[in-house]
């Protein structure tokens, strides 16, 4: 079930709220809990049911190994050898679905050889379940878990507003808000505050990204050649997308999970609004960043033999290929994660010289460097990548205002109008206003800010189904 | 009540009242006719998807006509004239079998249909046109549940592009967005031969001639979405007449290359047809061969596109039983003509 769609904005949310509080109310609190998991289960399996079992089986693996794990009697060995098995498993089942036909598709390259692929469809949010229990894993390894009971395990995984992109929760931060005997009263504070970064990021989503979206569509798959007016607004369009889909996303997510008196961590701080390259990763996707520096950073630099600046920008390039791959089965996305691992190789060591730029400089460049590397991210290919990177810079065919707008095509002049002006007002927004987070802080029940929340709410809702145009007189 | 309490009562209160004031302001208006003909104004005609279904519901007809854009020039007022029918035009610009077949059903359930003037292309079926099957239709506009209806009515476009361009119409006088029925998606004003681009097209198909390895997956495809979608409904509704038409495309479509899938399309209209004339409920119309038309330039705008003159033209025809086809005999001297390169090229010779 999508977040912005009816049956989850007027039937799911609305049904989960009320029995939620209500068997919180009269004191069945494991039975809202369990009422939560099943809720979770359904909105999981709303896409395909098919995946249920394997995510069901994972979880299920997951805590009878974690359990074992931080049992204290078990023995030391016994104990490595599981844990390492627990990886192995982990990785492995995220390697078969997400990677082989990958792999498969490189044997074949490099040997020649004719392997068919799987085509096995990728398990809905699997990358996000299996890192928060592979650092539940490691935590009970070493230690710093206490053994928790299934239930409350499950919900930690499966909680629906984190489960399918995020934020990456951390067990420390999750399991005990669901403990605690404060959460399990109606807070109307946390309603009016979670329904303003919902209702914001709702809006984020299907008023701006999505309209972005038709630009940086059109850029990159459909048209065959860009003037040096048309590649910027792909690429700008495309970076305006990413943020506004994915921030307007975990808005979303932190939110609904606020209703429910949880507090979900910040995944965006601004991010375009970053110095420098390693600043970008604190700001941009910011528990996928904790999780690498967590459990694959620091162990990688661990097991260097000497912790020098050498090992650490070593570690660091690594790391960011890991990220790289991470997002998606493809050279594009590992290109995507070298460019910002060198990026940030070179930030380290401009640091080390001492080197300082302007502030409004450093921003530029920084915003920069992200838009360009963004073009691998979303290029299916390096054909697609180059067209719209090349255009950027070719100087010899600068293109129109009218170019633009064939970016647009099939819409009225009025629609382009409206974008147009709705590109430089998201522009000075990303760069100059605070954000959803910071906002939501100091948030007032103002006559102004319940207007904007209900405007945020109406427009977004009308926009949820849109008349879509097809021309088709190709002649 | 604290003021929290209350801030998020208003909120939700002001939100329900305000979808539920938009949704009652499209429902009384109904811009694309869903509910009711338009009575108190002029209505808006554009974008087939989205407005056909509604037309199905609230207007009076008996004889529906199917196809894509290459039906979009037929007029209705003619149609009714010559065949002493009552037309309602429900083409749909690119559409595919799918699509032409879930409009078709939604009309037969009214009731109201007596007569289909059908025009068939092949590559209707085609397997990547096929594969779209229902994805550009607004599937809650085809079915007579009103609990889905929300998505037309708390639907900001239908606002853009339906209410603010009627309420120009009629309160400003912009001619332009409240153009009669009989207009609805017809371009046959702006009609251009592109004869000169199309021979140079012809020459490049001519130069690639060739006749290719034949896809027997390919045919396989299209003869089971005829034998499941298409043949099936026409015997279910046996007290329907079926009027079918293959329309005349410019002869560059029969060219064969590596690329296309002549062979395949001809034998697929074999199969068609045999099928069909088994029917007591079916006439079809072949004007696919007729050589005046089909390889005089000056007819066409794009490869399946003639000028509005040649849908008048196939409705006089279909008044004098003229071009019906009672056996696949035209079809196979059709194609023989076609597997000459030489007889192609005198042809063209001929008729430019």
């Amino acid at each position: 079930m999508l977040f912005n769609s009816y049956e989850f904005i007027f039937l799911f949310l609305p049904l989960v709220f009320t029995g939620y509080f209500y068997l919180n109310s009269i004191k069945k609190l494991t039975a809202s809990k369990l009422f939560l998991v099943i809720a979770s289960l359904f909105f999981y399996s709303w896409w395909n049911i098919n995946y249920l079992p394997l995510m069901l089986g994972s979880i299920f693996i997951n805590y009878v190994i974690s359990s074992k794990l931080s049992d204290k009697e078990f023995d030391k060995l016994l104990k490595k050898q599981l844990f390492i098995f627990g990886l192995v498993l982990n990785i492995s089942f995220l390697a078969y679905f997400k990677y082989m036909d990958f792999f498969i598709d490189n044997i074949n390259f490099i040997f020649r050889t004719d392997i068919e692929f799987l085509h096995l469809a990728l398990p809905l949010a699997i990358s996000f379940f299996t890192l928060q229990q592979v650092a539940f894993l490691v935590d009970s390894y070493q230690g710093i878990v206490k053994k928790s009971k299934f239930l409350d395990y499950i919900l930690f995984v499966i909680f629906f507003p984190q489960l399918i992109a995020g934020p990456i929760v951390h067990h420390k931060s999750i399991i005990p808000q669901f403990e605690s005997k404060r959460n399990k009263f109606i807070n109307y504070k946390n309603i009016y505050i979670g329904l303003f970064i919902f209702s914001l990021g709702l809006f984020k989503k299907v008023f701006i990204a999505d309209t972005f979206a038709i630009w940086a569509n059109n850029g990159f798959d459909v048209l065959p050649h860009l003037t040096l007016i048309q590649s910027w607004m792909t690429s700008l369009s495309y970076s305006l997308e990413l943020y506004f889909d994915f921030s307007g996303y975990t808005d979303m997510a932190i939110g609904i999970a606020l209703l429910f008196n949880i507090k979900i961590p910040v995944n965006f701080n601004s991010p375009f609004k970053s110095k420098n390259i390693i600043e970008f990763w604190t700001k941009w996707h910011i528990t996928l960043s904790n999780f690498i520096n967590a459990y694959v950073y620091t162990p990688i630099l661990k097991s260097f033999k000497k912790f020098t600046f050498k090992n650490a920008l070593i570690t660091s390039f690594i790391t960011m290929l890991i990220i790289g791959l991470w997002h998606g089965a493809s050279w594009m996305f590992v290109l995507y994660g070298a460019l910002h691992g060198a990026g940030i190789v070179i930030n380290h060591l401009w640091k080390r010289h001492g080197f300082k730029l302007h502030k409004i400089v450093a921003i530029f460049l920084t915003f920069n460097f992200v838009n360009i590397t963004f073009i691998f991210f979303r290029a299916h290919d390096m054909s697609d990548a180059f067209k719209v990177l090349g255009g950027m810079f070719n100087l010899s065919e600068l293109g129109n205002l009218n170019d633009i707008f064939l970016l647009y095509p099939h819409s009225e002049r009025l629609d382009q109008y409206i974008f147009l002006i709705m590109f430089v007002i998201s522009f000075v927004t990303i760069f100059t206003f605070h954000n959803s987070m910071e906002l939501s802080k100091n948030l007032k029940p103002t006559i102004y800010n319940i207007s904007l929340i209900v405007l945020f709410f109406v427009v977004s809702i009308l926009h949820l189904n849109r008349v879509s145009e097809f021309i088709y007189f190709n002649f | 009540m604290n003021i929290y309490e209350k801030s998020v009562k208003n909120i939700l209160l002001s939100v329900g009242i305000s979808l539920l004031l938009y949704a009652t302001l499209i429902f009384v208006i109904d811009p694309i006719q869903q509910y009711r003909k338009a009575s108190f104004y002029k209505p808006m005609f554009t974008n087939q998807r989205y407005l056909n279904p509604g037309l199905i519901k609230t207007y009076n007809y008996d004889t529906v006509i199917i196809g894509a854009s290459e039906t979009e020039n037929f007029n209705p007022i003619y149609i009714d004239k010559q065949l002493d029918v009552k037309t309602l035009k429900l083409s749909i610009e690119g559409s595919n079998i799918f699509e032409n077949e879930l409009m078709l059903a939604t009309a037969i359930k009214t009731g109201k249909v007596k007569k289909v003037i059908y025009s068939i292309d092949t590559f209707a079926f085609d397997k990547e046109l096929a594969s779209l099957k229902y994805s550009k239709l607004p599937l809650y506009l085809y079915d007579k549940s009103l609990l889905n209806d929300y998505k037309y009515l708390l639907n900001i476009d239908i606002f853009k592009k339906y209410f603010i361009k009627i309420i120009l119409g009629n309160v400003f006088n912009k001619k332009k967005f409240i153009q009669p029925i009989e207009k609805f998606q017809y371009w046959g004003d702006k009609f251009q031969t592109r004869k000169q681009k199309l021979l140079i097209e012809t020459d490049k198909l001519l130069s690639k001639y060739k006749i290719p390895n034949y896809d027997k997956k390919y045919y396989n495809n299209m003869i089971n979405l005829f034998d499941t979608q298409m043949l099936t409904s026409i015997k279910d509704n046996q007290n329907i007449d079926y009027i079918f038409i293959f329309p005349p495309y410019l002869i560059n479509f029969w060219i064969p290359t590596e690329k296309n899938h002549v062979q395949e399309n001809i034998d697929f209209k074999k199969y068609i047809v045999t099928k069909l004339l088994k029917l007591q409920n079916v006439k079809i119309y072949d004007f696919q061969d007729v050589e005046d038309i089909v390889y005089d330039f000056n007819n066409y705008q794009g490869i399946t596109h003639y000028k509005p003159s040649i849908n008048k033209y196939m409705i006089d025809c279909i008044k004098k039983d003229k071009y019906r086809l009672n056996s696949i005999k035209r079809i196979y001297n059709f194609y023989k003509s076609l597997i000459n390169k030489d007889s192609i090229e005198s042809n063209l010779k001929r008729y430019n």
